[in-house]
């Protein structure tokens, strides 16, 4: 485990996000797409795809962004996807709630929540028939694990003993309701554990999710079968938009500052400096590189081209 | 037990006039078991999954004992879990492989919508056409034996106004095998719909591999007074009806389209202007149905070819009821084609 390189992956994550929010307002409005940043949950996003070789795959919700960049999905396609560019992951035709990138074992998310889980699961099904030694991971948060078909895709995988690692992101929130107006049982993980192993991990530590999903990881790929990871963690921003949700609407100021305060990033930071792990300049180096990575992206997404009219039916049939 | 198990005495003859006695015999379940069987055969990518597949009278025997042959990991029983186990199947054909995902009876279908029309149709276009869906899912429709409200619907028409989905609908054997083969062999989710009235049927089948392209009706009765399109089961109906008509000198064209979606325009028209008259016998329900959609189609190209209005021979806006009285008045047969036939006609004359 590179610690530093958790460091750096979970920064990036959060720069691309405030990039994208710093724009999404702008005067030309650019980017026509809705967005649900990823702000306050890169730890389990970094913590289990560090664990995962190229040809894994991993299948994502509408919070895309942090799971597609974390397993390695190319930046520049993901901006000019969300600009509308021709030259985006999706051609143009997915936006930020759909990213994909085949190479980099990153699926087609979806933004129905819940339906990835099943998907995911037929994945993982049809590696194992074709013998191949891929792992597949289901990242779902808290409002999903309430649909049925995640129960029944669960109880599929431990069935066929599938290679797949489940990744509940519990956020605390489904849009803006809290988990008690919801559920009667408010700890996820224990609805399943019944079914397979499962294990509840502080997931704004980004060493905790790390170690924990190596344990997961090393299973499924072992044919040991499927695993439940439930992170705890929270959504420093609003549901959609650029917002932080303290207009009163579901969350208090004071919540909010106490998140901020535990946020994954600044947290390691502390960590790293206190043991003496990495120095101050060292880390605002890594954030120059990141920003020009950035700028770079923006640049190229600006400049591509829109996909033209004619090429709309294309695409609908295999 | 009529219901479930295909009896001998029940088979009738589909060959509709095109028969010779040098060709094999199968019926339905047996053409459709044949082509599974030749696609897994060829195709390691192709695997069965379903409630009661591999039950002795799985599918209406269609794919009884393939779990022997091919192995329990590529022929196998599903939960009772349809929402999940058709994202199963579609996750597994991103992946590449062709699954073939059975279900006894439409009906259960609607708990798989999220995943066919939120997911499998849209997956390869949201990607650009990075990401096809090579899926079949399969399902036959009831009818009868107080089948009731839940177990006897025909849901095609709902699954039409679906971009991204193929619909095949087929009624002889012959057509059975090879569609199924094109639908396994089709880049695409396909819908397979048949109807538990054609499993009566044994009709010609070659042995060899075949396929049949969609989107490429049949005439399977040559007419020139009126032409009469039966939707799958009631094709059945519709070559009845052909033969009473006859007998009053009415000469029915009888047109089987064998895909629904895409399906063949061109063989209603060319009909049309030959008939002039069009009357369209569906399996389903009127409102908003297949029949209402080709009609539409048949008015915009075809309008001054028709010397009448369509008639739409189709299910009243009704759950199916059980009691045979009622379903009795619920289903339209041959007597419903034949006045609609003679009414058309009639008309015209005035």
């Amino acid at each position: 485990m590179d610690i530093l390189s958790l460091y750096t992956a979970m920064k990036r994550i959060r720069m691309v996000e405030a990039a994208i929010a710093d724009n999404y307002n702008n005067e030309i409005r650019e980017m026509h797409t809705p967005i649900h940043l990823y702000d306050g949950q890169e730890a389990v996003a970094v913590g289990v795809c560090s664990n995962l070789i190229k040809e894994d795959f991993v299948f994502s919700n509408h919070r895309s962004h942090g799971h597609y960049l974390a397993k390695g999905g190319n930046l520049n396609k993901m901006m000019a996807e969300l600009h509308n560019k021709k030259t985006g992951c999706c051609k143009g035709r997915g936006a930020s709630m759909h990213l994909m990138d085949k190479n980099c074992g990153v699926a087609l998310t979806s933004s129905i929540v819940a339906g990835n889980v099943s998907i995911g699961t037929g994945y993982a099904l049809a590696e194992q028939m074709k013998n191949r030694n891929t792992v597949v991971v289901v990242f779902f948060g808290d409002g999903a694990s309430e649909e049925g078909s995640v129960y029944e895709s669960i109880c599929f995988a431990q069935l066929k003993k599938l290679p797949i690692v489940f990744v509940c992101e519990n956020n605390l929130y489904s849009i803006a309701t809290p988990m008690d107006r919801r559920e009667p049982n408010e700890d996820i993980s224990s609805k399943f554990q019944t079914v397979l192993p499962i294990q509840k991990v502080n997931g704004n530590d980004v060493i905790d999710v790390y170690e924990a999903s190596q344990t997961a990881v090393n299973a499924a790929r072992k044919g040991e079968g499927p695993r439940l990871l439930e992170c705890m963690t929270y959504r420093l921003r609003d549901h959609h938009n650029i917002g932080n949700g303290i207009d009163g609407r579901f969350r208090t100021e004071q919540e909010l500052k106490n998140w901020e305060n535990n946020c994954p990033i600044k947290k390691l930071k502390r960590k790293l400096i206190l043991e003496d792990l990495v120095d101050e300049k060292q880390l605002e180096e890594e954030d120059k590189k990141i920003a020009q990575e950035i700028e770079a992206a923006f640049v190229y997404a600006r400049e591509s081209a829109c996909p033209d009219a004619d090429e709309l039916f294309n695409g609908l049939w295999g | 037990m009529p219901w479930t198990v295909i009896n001998k005495e029940d088979e009738i003859n589909c060959d509709y006039g095109h028969s010779d006695e040098h060709i094999r015999k199968l019926s339905y379940a047996e053409a459709i078991r044949e082509a599974l069987s030749q696609a897994m055969a060829l195709d390691h990518h192709v695997f069965l999954m379903g409630q009661g597949i591999n039950d002795k009278v799985g599918m209406f025997g269609a794919t009884t004992d393939l779990y022997k042959k091919f192995g329990e990991k590529r022929v196998f029983d599903t939960p009772l879990a349809e929402t999940g186990l058709t994202g199963v199947a579609v996750g597994a054909a991103i992946s590449g492989m062709r699954p073939v995902y059975c279900h006894n009876r439409p009906d259960f279908l609607m708990l798989s919508m999220d995943q066919i029309v939120n997911h499998a149709t849209k997956y390869n276009y949201m990607s650009g056409g990075e990401c096809p869906v090579p899926l079949v899912i399969w399902a036959v429709t009831g009818q009868g034996w107080g089948s009731a409200a839940q177990h006897s619907q025909a849901l095609h028409g709902l699954f039409m106004h679906i971009p991204g989905l193929k619909i095949v609908m087929p009624t002889t054997p012959y057509d059975a095998k090879g569609l199924m083969l094109q639908a396994i062999a089709d880049n695409n989710p396909i819908l397979f719909l048949d109807h538990r009235n054609v499993y009566n049927q044994r009709g010609n089948v070659p042995e060899k591999m075949y396929k049949i392209p969609f989107g490429k009706g049949i005439i399977r009765r040559a007419g020139k007074d009126i032409t009469i399109l039966g939707i799958s089961a009631m094709l059945i109906e519709t070559l009845k009806a052909a033969e009473e008509l006859e007998k009053t000198n009415i000469s029915a064209e009888i047109i089987d389209l064998r895909t629904i979606k895409p399906y063949d325009i061109d063989i209603i028209l060319d009909s049309v202007k030959k008939t002039r008259h069009l009357i369209i016998a569906d399996t389903g329900w009127k409102t908003g149905g297949v029949a209402a959609e080709i009609a539409t189609v048949v008015y915009e190209k075809a309008f001054k070819d028709l010397k009448a209005p369509i008639e739409r021979i189709a299910l009243p806006d009704l759950p199916t009821p059980a009691a045979y009285t009622l379903e009795n008045a619920y289903y339209k047969t041959r007597k419903d084609i034949v006045e609609a036939a003679n009414r058309l006609l009639e008309k015209n004359k005035i």
